[in-house]
């Protein structure tokens, strides 16, 4: 006996919710950036302003005693196209087959869940470049494969003299691809004990997991791309350097919920029955736009 | 001019030069010990005035501790009385069969202070034997107060009750519990409002793993 309609969609809510609590593919720059949602409908390619929080010493006025001189806006306002609407659907032609909530969160869902994010995550990552992050110059390390502790202190050196607010350890990151992390696993500049604690020392033989290192999280993420051919890449960042904004997809199905498979990051999963297709068709839509904002807020590194 | 008269002028002048070689050193020497005079009286004025102060400062002080110490002294003395009037009471409470552990709050439900009664564990008794039939938990014998330490009602003791469950117990063969009452209700309107669920995904999530949520 098939199920009903109501008895299908509430299976889907079931399993997109659950599914949006346990991805595990590692999307750092996802995690790693300013997002701004924004609960309402806008068209595709419509620009939306993103206030990313500034703080602007020249803001102050000191007024002598005298009244007020308020400024027309006071926070950095950037304009972001909504030039993206990443979707992923598919076709159940029998949902009996797959009637129970685990099975279509792990058959189904998760996995088309985790697609949708690691194309978010590509595209963010292919904005950290040379070209979007000229302030400073690109830091070469001396080892190949790694970097030094002095890769990292130089970095900080340009964001906290820039007035970055390098003590923000929750926002504060180093963001690099494998190759690179792997190498400061195998690093005792990031791993021993005399150098970076008992604690951290543990956590990377263990879970090979960097601790927070020079006030930022030490993150890896396959899809950074090399500054230079044959040189691993990384950027030492605040999460204002880059802003994204999403909204709420346009949906006119009967049958819709919106899941965060990452706070901020709202996908729309909607479904109903195709006679084209003969069978139930599952869409899954993030509508979303991404802009360098804060360029001085990013130092790019590489190694030898 | 005889010699006798030149020779008498140079005795003269002679007796004048040396007359005020002795002034000079004279004045000289005055000159001196006025000087040293004038600074030992500076240094003694600067002394008056360093005297001066610390005698205020004396005097300040010794104005002021009587009323410090008379301070310190009524404060200890309310201590003591304090102490001597709760210790009154104790010894009365034992002697009137009072639980240790209900002492201090008949004390205060008492009212009794010192100053206002006195420290005689005599003059509590009458307070004491009222207490008996007002608050009886609080004295030795009392079976409805043992355990639990809550009064009985109206002061009476009273047979220990054996409530009875007001629900069945877990595996009881009566089927599976109702847990109507426990089930998440969500609207279609709240699964498409992104805010909401952004709010409330982690609830959603756990409902459904559960099987409590219902979609309406």
């Amino acid at each position: 006996m098939p199920n009903s309609t109501g008895g299908i969609f509430q299976t889907l809510v079931a399993a997109a919710t659950d599914a949006s609590a346990i991805l595990r593919f590692q999307n750092a720059f996802a995690e790693s950036i300013y997002w701004d949602y924004q609960p309402i409908n806008a068209g595709h390619y419509q620009s939306l302003n993103v206030i990313v929080p500034t703080v602007d010493e020249a803001n102050v006025i000191d007024a002598g005693g005298g009244p007020y001189q308020p400024a027309d806006t006071v926070h950095s306002n950037f304009s972001i196209t909504l030039d993206k609407d990443f979707t992923n659907s598919f076709i159940i032609r029998n949902w009996d087959e797959i009637r129970s909530a685990p099975h279509l969160r792990d058959a189904y869902i998760q996995p088309k869940l985790e697609e949708v994010l690691r194309k978010v995550n590509r595209s963010i990552a292919t904005l950290v470049t040379t070209t979007n992050f000229p302030t400073y110059t690109l830091i070469s390390g001396a080892t190949d494969d790694v970097f030094d502790r002095a890769n990292l202190a130089t970095a900080w050196k340009n964001l906290a003299g820039a007035g970055a607010p390098v003590g923000d350890v929750e926002n504060m990151f180093f963001v690099t691809n494998p190759t690179a992390y792997s190498g400061m696993l195998a690093s005792t500049n990031w791993i021993q004990e005399s150098i970076v604690g008992i604690n951290a020392a543990q956590v990377a033989q263990q879970n090979a997991r960097l601790s927070i290192q020079l006030g930022a999280q030490v993150k890896w993420d396959q899809h950074i791309a090399g500054f230079t051919a044959n040189k691993q890449p990384g950027i030492l960042m605040h999460r204002y350097a880059i802003a994204g904004v999403t909204v709420n997809p346009i949906s006119n199905a009967e049958f819709k919920t919106i899941v965060f498979p990452k706070p901020n990051i709202p996908v729309m999963i909607e479904m109903g029955y195709s006679l084209k297709d003969r069978g139930w068709v599952v869409g899954m839509s993030c509508q979303w736009g991404v802009k360098v904002a804060r360029p001085e807020l990013g130092s790019l590194v590489e190694t030898a | 001019m005889s010699e006798a008269l030149i020779a008498s002028l140079n005795q003269r002048i002679s007796a004048l030069e040396a007359e005020k070689a002795n002034l000079q050193t004279a004045l000289k020497q005055a000159r001196g010990e006025r000087k040293t005079a004038i600074e030992r009286a500076n240094g003694l004025d600067a002394q008056v005035a360093t005297l001066t102060t610390e005698r205020d400062t004396a005097l300040k002080a010794a104005s002021a501790a009587p009323d410090d110490l008379k301070k310190q002294v009524s404060n200890l003395q309310g201590q003591l009385s304090q102490r001597d009037h709760r210790d009154a009471f104790r010894s009365a409470a034992r002697k009137a069969g009072v639980k240790e552990s209900s002492v201090d709050d008949l004390y205060n439900l008492s009212g009794l202070k010192p100053g206002e009664s006195p420290a005689d564990p005599e003059h509590f008794a009458d307070f004491l034997t009222a207490q008996k039939e007002a608050r009886s938990w609080a004295f030795d014998g009392d079976s409805q107060s043992q355990g639990n330490g809550q009064p009985a009602g109206n002061g009476q003791s009273a047979a220990k009750i054996q409530l009875q469950p007001t629900t069945a117990p877990a595996g009881s063969g009566r089927g599976v519990p109702d847990r109507s009452s426990s089930m998440l209700k969500v609207s279609a309107a709240n699964l498409a409002d992104g805010l909401w669920m952004q709010a409330n995904q982690t609830a959603v999530a756990t409902a459904s793993r559960e099987g409590r949520l219902v979609v309406e």
